[in-house]
C-alpha cells in the first residue's frame, strides 16, 4: 500500500520537472539570445563596412582596368578598348560614343528597367539624355572584363577579380562635365598638361590631348552599391615632350653647362677616347644622313644662351642636322609660338605635378634611407625588350658598366659614370643638377631634361624665375638623341588621372 | 473514498520547504546570471553605439577626404571664379592667399589636430567640408564654397557628428602625410596645405553611460587612413 501511495505520488510530481524544465530553458534562452543579438549587431556593423568598402574599392579598380587597358604599349596586340574608344586611329572619340567593360559578360547596363541593379542611369544624368538614345553609338557586344584570370589559380581553379560590374569610358564635354563654363557646350574637352581647354571639335592647342571620363560601378553580393569616376588624359610627358624639343634640355633661368675641359671627352684624363665627346641632337633613328633631329642643346632663357654657347665648345662636339642651331632658344608656349614649350614645364608646381604623375606609373621607386642610391638598386629586369619607368626619389649615382633601359626620374642629384649607359630618357627634376666629373664610354640614347623645382630645403620654388639648373659632364661620350628612344620611353606611361570623384548612390 | 484521500494527499511541510528553497535557489543563480548578462549586454551595447557611430563619422570623413580637390581647377576654362573649383582641403589663416604650412610646427591652424576643411564637390556644388572637435564633441559642417572665410562659413553650420570624443592632446584627430618629390632634409619646414595626401584619423570615443558593472566609462579607439585621389594643383 505504502509503494502504491509513494508511486502515485511520483506519478503526480512528473508535470512540475517539464515545467520547471521549461522554465529554466526559458531564462537560458533569454541570455543566449541577448548574447547573439549582442554580437550580431556587432558582426552587422563590420559586416556593411566591410562591403561598402568592398564595393569601393570594386569600383577602383574597375576604373584602373578602364584606364590600364587604354594604355596599350605594345601595338601588336590587338586592343579592344582602344579600338572602341578611338573608332579612327589617330583621330578624337566622338562624342556620342560609349563604351563599356562588363563584369561577368552577362551584366547589361543598357537595360533600364527597374528590376536591373546595374542599369546605367548615370549617364542621363551627366548627357541629358538615355544611354539606350538612338543617336548615342553604344558599342556592342560589350567588351569583357579581364579581371578574372583563368586557370590560374590553385589546382587549375580561375582567379576571381574585383566585382565591380561595369566600367563606361565616354568623352568629356563641358555638358557631361556640368561644372562652370558653357555647360551647353558639347564639344570635346582637351588638355594641355596645365588646364581643360574647350574645343570646337578637333584640337585647340598643339599637343593637348583629350580628355576622357571612365565610370565604373560595384555592386557586392550584400547589396553595397558604390559608383567612382575618372577623368584621364594621355600621358603627360607625352603632352609636354611629345619628342622633346632638344637633346639636352636645361629649363629654368640662370641654367648652368660645363662640358669638357678639354673638348674631348677625356675628362679627367683616365680614359675615354679623344674627341668621343658629343651631345648630338641628330636623330639617330633617322638613318645615318642625320637629316632630321633636334638641337643639341636647347635652353628656356634666352639670357642664358651666350654662357651656354661659351661653354659648349668646340662646336664640332654640339651637333644639329642641317639648318637647327647647335644650341637653341626654346620659346614659351605662346598663341605666336604654339610649338613652343608647354606651359606645365614652365612652372615649378607644373613640372612638379609631372614628377608625381611618372612616379604613380613607375615600375620602381627608389627612396634610398641614406639620402643616396645607386645602380645596383635598379631593377633586373630591364633590358631593351623590357624598359621600365624608374624614379628615383633622393641622389643617385649611375655608375658601372652596365646599361639602363626606359625612364629615369631623379628627384635630387645624378651623379653619372660615363662607364655606364642608358637608352630611354634621363629626367632630372627636382634639384636639377646632372653631374659627371669622370670619363667613360658610355652613352646616354634618347634624351636628357633638367629643370631645378626644389630648393636646397626641399622647399617647391614659388617663382619660375628662381628655377635653375646645372649641367655638368666633363668625360664619356655624351647624349646621342633618338625619338625611337623617347617614342619608346612615351609608351610606357599610362593615361593620367586629372580628376576623381564618387558619385553618390541610393544604397550605399 | 481511501482512493480520493491518497491520490488527494499533497506534498509534507518538509518537501514544500526543501522544494521552494531548491527552486529560490535555483531561479535565483539564473537570475543572477540573467543580472549578469543584462548589465553585460547593457555595457556592451554602449560600446556597440560608440564604436557603430565612430565608424560611421570615419567612413564619412574618408569618402570626403576621396573627393577633396573635387572638381581641380585644371578642370576648368581659366579665369573660373574660385567658387567654382575645389582645393583639396581649406585653411586658416590667410585663406586664399598663400598656403600656409600643416603638421608639426606649421603655420596652420586649420588644418590642424583636431579641424579640418575638405573642399569637394559631393553632388550638389563645391563645398566646405569641415570637422572640429569642440568640447570633446566632432561637429561637422557643411557650407557652400564663396569667398574667402570657410571657417567663418562652416561655423555657422557646425552640428554635434560624433560625441564624447576624449582624444588627448597627444593623440591628435587628424593627422597628415604630404607628398614629397624630394628627400627631407634633417629638419624639413613643414610643408604646405596643399601637398596633403593622407589625412589619418584617430578617435577615442568614450561611452555614453558607465559600465553598469564597473562603473567606469569604456573607451574604444578608431583609427581610419584616408588618400586624397585627386592629383596636386
Amino acid at each position: 500500500m505504502r509503494r502504491r501511495t509513494q508511486k502515485r505520488r511520483v506519478h503526480s510530481e512528473r508535470g512540475v520537472a517539464i515545467v520547471i524544465a521549461i522554465f529554466t530553458l526559458m531564462l537560458i534562452s533569454v541570455v543566449a539570445t541577448a548574447m547573439i543579438l549582442m554580437s550580431g549587431t556587432d558582426s552587422a556593423i563590420k559586416s556593411n563596412y566591410k562591403s561598402a568598402m568592398h564595393a569601393f574599392y570594386d569600383a577602383k579598380a574597375g576604373l584602373e582596368e578602364g584606364r590600364g587597358r587604354l594604355f596599350w604599349p605594345n601595338p601588336n596586340i590587338p586592343n579592344p578598348v582602344a579600338s572602341c574608344v578611338f573608332p579612327t586611329p589617330g583621330a578624337v572619340m566622338p562624342v556620342t560614343r560609349v563604351c563599356y567593360i562588363v563584369n561577368p559578360s552577362d551584366v547589361n547596363p543598357l537595360d533600364l528597367s527597374a528590376s536591373n541593379p546595374y542599369a546605367d542611369f548615370e549617364y542621363k544624368q551627366e548627357w541629358g539624355i538615355a544611354v539606350t538614345d538612338a543617336s548615342l553609338q553604344v558599342q556592342q557586344p560589350f567588351i569583357t572584363s579581364t579581371s578574372v584570370i583563368p586557370n590560374a589559380g590553385v589546382g587549375g581553379t580561375d582567379i576571381a577579380g574585383p566585382l565591380y560590374k561595369w566600367v563606361r569610358i565616354t568623352p568629356r564635354t563641358q555638358t557631361s562635365a556640368k561644372l562652370a563654363g558653357d555647360v551647353t557646350d558639347t564639344n570635346p574637352l582637351f588638355y594641355n598638361g596645365v588646364q581643360q581647354l574647350a574645343s570646337s571639335g578637333g584640337n585647340p592647342v598643339p599637343n593637348a590631348v583629350q580628355v576622357l571620363t571612365i565610370t565604373a560601378l560595384a555592386v557586392t553580393p550584400y547589396g553595397s552599391r558604390r559608383m567612382v569616376q575618372y577623368t584621364v588624359a594621355v600621358s603627360p610627358l607625352a603632352t609636354a615632350l611629345p619628342t622633346f624639343p632638344s637633346a639636352l634640355t636645361l629649363d629654368g633661368n640662370g641654367v648652368s653647362f660645363t662640358g669638357p675641359n678639354a673638348g674631348n671627352g677625356n675628362g679627367n684624363g683616365n680614359g675615354g677616347g679623344p674627341g668621343s665627346f658629343q651631345i648630338n641632337g641628330k636623330d639617330s633613328s633617322a638613318g645615318p644622313s642625320g637629316s632630321s633631329g633636334v638641337p643639341a642643346i636647347g635652353y628656356t632663357n634666352s639670357d642664358d644662351g651666350p654662357s651656354i654657347s661659351t661653354a659648349a665648345v668646340p662646336s664640332g662636339n654640339y651637333l644639329s642636322p642641317g639648318g637647327t642651331p647647335n644650341v637653341a632658344f626654346l620659346p614659351p608656349s605662346t598663341p605666336q609660338t604654339p610649338n613652343g614649350l608647354p606651359p606645365v614645364l614652365q612652372t615649378p608646381s607644373g613640372l612638379d605635378s609631372l614628377v608625381q604623375n611618372i612616379t604613380q606609373a613607375a615600375d620602381l621607386v627608389i627612396t634610398p634611407s641614406s639620402g643616396t642610391a645607386d645602380q645596383t638598386s635598379l631593377p633586373s629586369g630591364m633590358s631593351a625588350a623590357n624598359p621600365m619607368v624608374v624614379v628615383v626619389n633622393g641622389n643617385f649615382n649611375l655608375h658601372g658598366n652596365g646599361t639602363g633601359y626606359g625612364l629615369l626620374l631623379v628627384t635630387g642629384t645624378l651623379d653619372y659614370d660615363p662607364d655606364a649607359s642608358w637608352n630611354g630618357v634621363i629626367l632630372v627634376i627636382g634639384k636639377g643638377i646632372f653631374v659627371s666629373t669622370k670619363s667613360g664610354i658610355g652613352t646616354i640614347t634618347g634624351a636628357v631634361f633638367v629643370a631645378q623645382t626644389h630648393d636646397a630645403s626641399g622647399n617647391l620654388l614659388s617663382d619660375p624665375s628662381l628655377m635653375r639648373s646645372s649641367f655638368t659632364q666633363k668625360g664619356g661620350k655624351g647624349i646621342q638623341y633618338s625619338s625611337s628612344w623617347v617614342a619608346a620611353t612615351q609608351a610606357l606611361l599610362p593615361y593620367q588621372v586629372l580628376s576623381f570623384r564618387e558619385i553618390p548612390q541610393a544604397t550605399p | 473514498m481511501k482512493k480520493r484521500n491518497i491520490s488527494a494527499s499533497g506534498f509534507s511541510l518538509v518537501e514544500l520547504l526543501v522544494g521552494t528553497v531548491l527552486f529560490t535557489i535555483i531561479t535565483g543563480a539564473v537570475f543572477s546570471l540573467l543580472m549578469s548578462a543584462q548589465l553585460r549586454y547593457s555595457g556592451e551595447s554602449n560600446v556597440t553605439e560608440a564604436f557603430q557611430q565612430a565608424n560611421v563619422a570615419i567612413d564619412q570623413i574618408v569618402r570626403d577626404v576621396h573627393s577633396a580637390g573635387y572638381p581641380p581647377k585644371t578642370s576648368l576654362p581659366l579665369n573660373t571664379s574660385s567658387d567654382f573649383y575645389a582645393l583639396p582641403f581649406a585653411w586658416s589663416p590667410n585663406y586664399a592667399g598663400i598656403p600656409c604650412t600643416a603638421g608639426p610646427g606649421g603655420s596652420c591652424t586649420i588644418p590642424g589636430d583636431s579641424d579640418l576643411i575638405v573642399e569637394a564637390d559631393t553632388g550638389s556644388g563645391v563645398k566646405w567640408i569641415r570637422y572640429s572637435l569642440q568640447n570633446g564633441t566632432l561637429m561637422r559642417g557643411v557650407a557652400t564654397k564663396s569667398g574667402t572665410d570657410p571657417v567663418g562659413s562652416t561655423n555657422a553650420n557646425l552640428a554635434p557628428y560624433l560625441d564624447n570624443v576624449i582624444n588627448p592632446t597627444s593623440v591628435p584627430v587628424f593627422s597628415y602625410r604630404f607628398d614629397s618629390a624630394l628627400p627631407q632634409p634633417t629638419s624639413p619646414p613643414p610643408p604646405p596645405v596643399s601637398l596633403i595626401r593622407e589625412v589619418n584619423i584617430t578617435l577615442m570615443v568614450r561611452s555614453a553611460l558607465p559600465d553598469p558593472q564597473t562603473h567606469q566609462f569604456r573607451t574604444i579607439m578608431l583609427t581610419g587612413q584616408a588618400t586624397r585621389f585627386n592629383p596636386n594643383q
